[in-house]
């Protein structure tokens, strides 16, 4: 009687384990608190679509240079790294190049979603050995955005501008220094636009056998143009804080004081969230062209998430993670809940991704990105370490804008200084 | 001779300016915490209070861990400090009092160490730190610098000032080697003891390099390494951060105010160091 | 008690006294003092996998512009530190101890209180103040006098300066305390004959407090140098990534843990450790001669 009843409590114990979820704590590091939002509500759905984990996720945001400082001391040491963390792409090099054994090769779990990602994309937090480490956040995709109204009052239709050349000529239309008023704006603590230019311009910064290249012809022209923009056509203000992140560049920016600015996607939640008086005027629209048939944009910035290899928990991280940045839903809700352009590019028929958007004169807000997204370079900077990056914005761009270095000797001082590692 | 009254004006003038200047962090960091984040930073600024509101500190005690890092930063500051005395005393104790073989060769190493910068010991501890398994913890942060050498230092001075008769009374008296640094050397220590007390207490209360490296978790961050994570360039959360450094300040001012002395000849006894 | 006794004899008591703390001593200090300099020879990979490369790391370094401009801001920083703190912390001694001025322990304590805060901290407060927008004080202030906002904590021209700034005012407390010491401990009957002897203040002061107060001033100067060589802190707070202000507010000690924990190079950043160190015990050798020096006199 008694061992029946034992093993009957014994077989209900069992099948709870059984059917019931794996509970699981997932700790997870970002420098962006709109991210932390996300994937927590992320794992509420990821709990509701399956029933093998039940996940808690435990998010922190710390600012991004401490948050990748604390990364790498906790993966030195073994202790403290979380399962789940945001890789900045400046950081990229640091982890993915040259440390890819703390993280989990999530090569596998890619392979089932080549046909409709952005492989390009992927590309960039894939290491030297052809593994995929981190998961993309977004295209990042380089648009213009433009103060509508203020180029409708000068009589300029934003949709004749296609190349840069007439971007420049429109630009000295609206520029008025003397009222502090201006075309666009260039970041100098950044690298970014330096970046894109120099990849729609075809450009790389490394060449094949992986030697730093960040001073050839096209990178130098890259530059060039960004001096030109302040210095010779007189149309462009430096970013005040040196980063169009910046509080006072949002305060500029909505006060009506820089009237087109070339920059990622991702920047839409920016205008929204920070320059609530721009609402109804900006629009959308691809990046001009160096020249017909040229690239029609390049990526900007972006985040890989990757998993720890230490973390105890790291089936489940990658289930979750899979469900949050692969799936269809995943990349749907990508756009809807964080407004970056989702990197699984069949989501973009979707009508939920095709809301005319009130804020952006009320047009879909991607529709830009759809219309050049087969023309678009999305190459890695990882092979830059991130000392490479750190370096280009911290003395290039400043030398080159506000020093007294030509393009070619500031890009040189980079490969001289740091090509040898 | 009474100076010329000009000289005295001018002088207390000078005086009060050098006051402003130095109090003025104090007073902008008081007005700021009461303000709404709103209005830290807008034009026309508010040099003097307009809105008065609670919810920075608020906000600071519900939504950031920041009881949890004043209760690491007192729990290390107050281990550290103990530990630190211990060692101090008895080791100070048996450089000042006895003669004992390699006595002087001990002593030149120990002062010789003060000259070593913590910043090059940083990376070989942390690896030794690891080995250990010590990273992310409270005894990894406090123990290796436990073994003060100033103060080691500043004990065995003391001590040369006490006669040893009274040492031989008392083992006259019966008492232990050991009964003889509790009841008669930590009593007469105890002017020293305030001193190096202070002392220690302040050092720890500021260390940032180490426990930045060692500590891990949000959760085991002392004060400083916490809201050193409130400043980025990207984001300021300089409400929050306000309010934190008010109540950091406060009871080390008013700690400070009851017992200056104490709080001189401890900060100044440690610049001898090095 | 008795037992006690037989342990701890007159000659085994030493040794167990100092043992503690020995034990600490040479676990926690000694060894990583000779695996400081043991590593700076090596190429850390892994934390397990040590390649010698001889004097490598210490090429690397002397070839690196960013070591030299972290030297240079260092050294700028450690002197600025050493001159504003010895001519402010004499100056305001000395009106401090003056004694026909009213009321100096309010003063007193308004130049000691920055001493108590935490650099962390009082970087912060700095921070607000030096915001680089119209909503900073300082911008503000400056702005009433028509003088555009300045960037206090990025630009090459201010960003050094605002750092020395953090680091003054939290150490001119200390040094003005030292000064007063000083002062209060001149003898009396010097200034009186010298006053029969009809010397004006000015001469007073040149001829006979500046010498008088020589070790202090040696003792100040030297132990702020000292100090001023390690700063990180104040550079961490200041400019978080450290690259904001370019190259311009790069010191050894921020140097050190860039290459150690952001870039993980942990030979190279013993090797800066090490350069350190020797910097640091030239000058306290330097401070115990000044100081043996004058003992002697």
């Amino acid at each position: 009687m008694l061992s029946c009843a034992a093993i009957l409590v014994i077989l209900l114990l069992a099948s709870g384990s059984v059917f019931a979820a794996k509970k699981v704590t997932l700790e997870f590091w970002t420098f962006v608190s709109d991210h932390q939002q996300f994937y927590e509500l992320m794992a509420e759905e990821f709990n509701k679509a399956q029933s093998e984990y039940e996940i808690t996720l435990k998010g922190t945001t710390i600012p991004v240079e401490q948050m990748h400082d604390n990364l790498l001391i906790s993966l030195i040491a073994g202790v403290g790294a979380p399962d789940i963390v945001d890789v900045n792409i400046q950081y990229s090099g640091m982890f993915f190049k040259q440390n890819p054994e703390y993280f989990v090769d999530l090569t596998d779990i890619v392979e089932g979603y080549r046909d409709v990602m952005n492989n390009a994309r992927l590309t960039v937090y894939t290491d030297p050995n052809g593994r995929v480490m981190g998961l993309p956040t977004h295209l990042g995709t380089g648009v213009m955005y433009y103060n509508k109204p203020a180029f409708d009052a000068a009589g300029i239709d934003i949709d004749d501008i296609k190349f840069y050349d007439e971007w420049v000529e429109a630009g000295k239309k609206v520029t008025r220094p003397d009222k502090n008023i201006w075309m666009t704006a260039v970041e100098n603590k950044l690298a970014r636009q330096f970046l894109l230019w120099t990849m729609q311009k075809g450009g790389y910064m490394i060449d094949p056998q992986g030697n730093l290249t960040v001073n050839g012809p096209k990178a130098v022209e890259a530059l060039q143009f960004i001096y030109d923009l302040v210095h010779t056509y007189k149309i462009a203000t430096i970013a005040p804080g040196g980063l169009v992140g910046d509080p006072s560049f949002y305060d500029l920016m909505n006060r009506e004081h820089v009237l087109s600015l070339p920059y990622a996607q991702w920047f839409t939640s920016r205008f929204k969230n920070f320059m609530p008086d721009l609402a109804g005027k900006i629009a959308i629209r691809p990046l001009p062209l160096w020249e017909p048939g040229g690239f029609t944009s390049a990526t900007m910035g972006g985040t890989g998430t990757a998993v720890v290899a230490s973390s105890p928990n790291k089936d489940a991280a990658v289930k979750f993670l899979e469900y949050a940045k692969l799936s269809y839903e995943g990349n749907v809700r990508i756009w809807t809940d964080l407004g970056f352009d989702p990197p699984r590019m069949d989501v973009y028929d979707d009508p939920r991704l095709m809301q005319p958007d009130p804020y952006f004169n009320n047009e879909p807000a991607l529709q830009a990105i759809k219309a050049g997204a087969e023309r678009l370079v999305a190459k890695p900077v990882w092979p830059l370490s991130t000392e490479v990056m750190m370096k280009l914005n911290r003395d290039t761009l400043y030398n080159v804008l506000e020093g007294n270095q030509t393009p070619q000797e500031a890009l040189d001082e980079v490969v001289s200084e740091l090509g040898g590692k | 001779m009474k100076p010329r009254r000009i000289s005295i004006v001018l002088t207390v003038a000078v005086l009060i300016a050098i006051s402003v200047v130095m109090i003025f962090p104090f007073y902008w960091m008081l007005i700021s915490s009461f303000k709404p984040i709103g209005r830290i930073f807008t034009v026309p600024l508010d040099v003097f209070p307009r809105e008065f509101t609670l919810v920075n500190y608020r906000k600071l005690i519900t939504q950031t861990p920041f009881l949890r890092w004043y209760f690491n930063s007192i729990f290390i500051t107050a281990a550290y400090t103990v530990l630190a005395l211990f060692f101090a005393t008895l080791a100070g104790f048996g450089f000042a009092k006895y003669d004992f073989k390699g006595r002087n060769v001990l002593l030149v190493i120990v002062l010789a160490s003060m000259m070593i910068p913590l910043h090059s010991l940083v990376i070989p501890l942390f690896m030794l730190l690891i080995r250990l398994g010590w990273v992310n913890t409270y005894r990894g942060v406090v123990i290796p610098f436990a073994a003060n050498a100033f103060g080691i230092f500043y004990i065995s001075q003391y001590l040369t000032t006490v006669p040893s008769d009274l040492i031989d009374a008392g083992r006259i008296d019966g008492c232990s080697e050991f009964g003889i640094y509790r009841m008669i050397i930590l009593p007469l220590l105890k002017p020293a003891l305030g001193v190096l007390t202070i002392y220690f207490a302040m050092t720890s209360w500021n260390w940032f390099l180490w426990p930045l490296v060692v500590m891990r978790a949000e959760s085991l961050f002392p004060l400083n390494v916490g809201l050193s994570t409130f400043i980025s360039d990207y984001r300021q959360r300089y409400d929050e951060l306000m309010a934190a450094s008010v109540l950091c300040v406060v009871p080390i001012v008013a700690l400070f105010l009851s017992m200056q002395k104490q709080f001189v000849s401890g900060l100044t006894a440690g610049s001898i160091k090095s | 008690m008795v037992g006690k006794r037989h342990i701890l004899t007159k000659k085994t008591a030493p040794y167990v006294f100092i043992s503690p703390f020995f034990i600490l001593f040479a676990i926690f200090m000694v060894y990583p003092i000779i695996y400081s300099v043991v590593l700076s020879f090596h190429d850390v990979k892994q934390l397990s996998q040590l390649n010698f490369i001889g004097l490598g790391n210490y090429k690397l370094l002397f070839d690196t512009p960013r070591f030299y401009r972290a030297l240079y801001n260092t050294t700028y920083y450690a002197a600025g530190m050493c001159l504003l703190n010895v001519i402010l912390g004499f100056l305001i001694g000395l009106m401090l101890t003056w004694k026909h001025v009213p009321g100096t322990s309010f003063y007193r304590a308004s130049v000691f209180l920055p001493v108590l805060v935490s650099t962390v901290i009082a970087g912060a407060v700095f921070r607000l103040i030096l915001v680089d927008t119209e909503g900073g004080f300082l911008n503000y202030l400056i702005g009433r006098f028509g003088v555009p906002p300045q960037n206090w904590l990025d630009s090459p021209r201010w960003a050094l300066k605002s750092v020395l700034a953090l680091g003054f005012w939290r150490s001119l407390g200390l040094s003005t305390v030292y000064f007063i010491g000083g002062f209060q401990s001149l003898p009396d009957d010097l200034y009186e004959a010298a006053h029969i002897d009809g010397a004006s203040p000015m001469q007073q002061l040149r001829y006979l407090t500046i010498p008088l107060m020589r070790p202090i001033i040696a003792f100040v100067s030297i132990v702020t140098l000292i100090q001023a060589y390690l700063v990180f802190t104040e550079v961490f707070v200041l400019n978080p990534t450290g690259g904001s202000a370019r190259d311009t507010v790069v010191t050894l000690g921020y140097y050190l843990y860039e290459s150690a924990f952001r870039f993980f190079k942990l030979g190279y950043g013993a090797a800066i450790g090490v350069v350190m160190t020797l910097i640091i015990v030239v000058l306290s050798i330097i401070q115990l001669k000044l100081l043996g020096v004058f003992q002697n006199e």
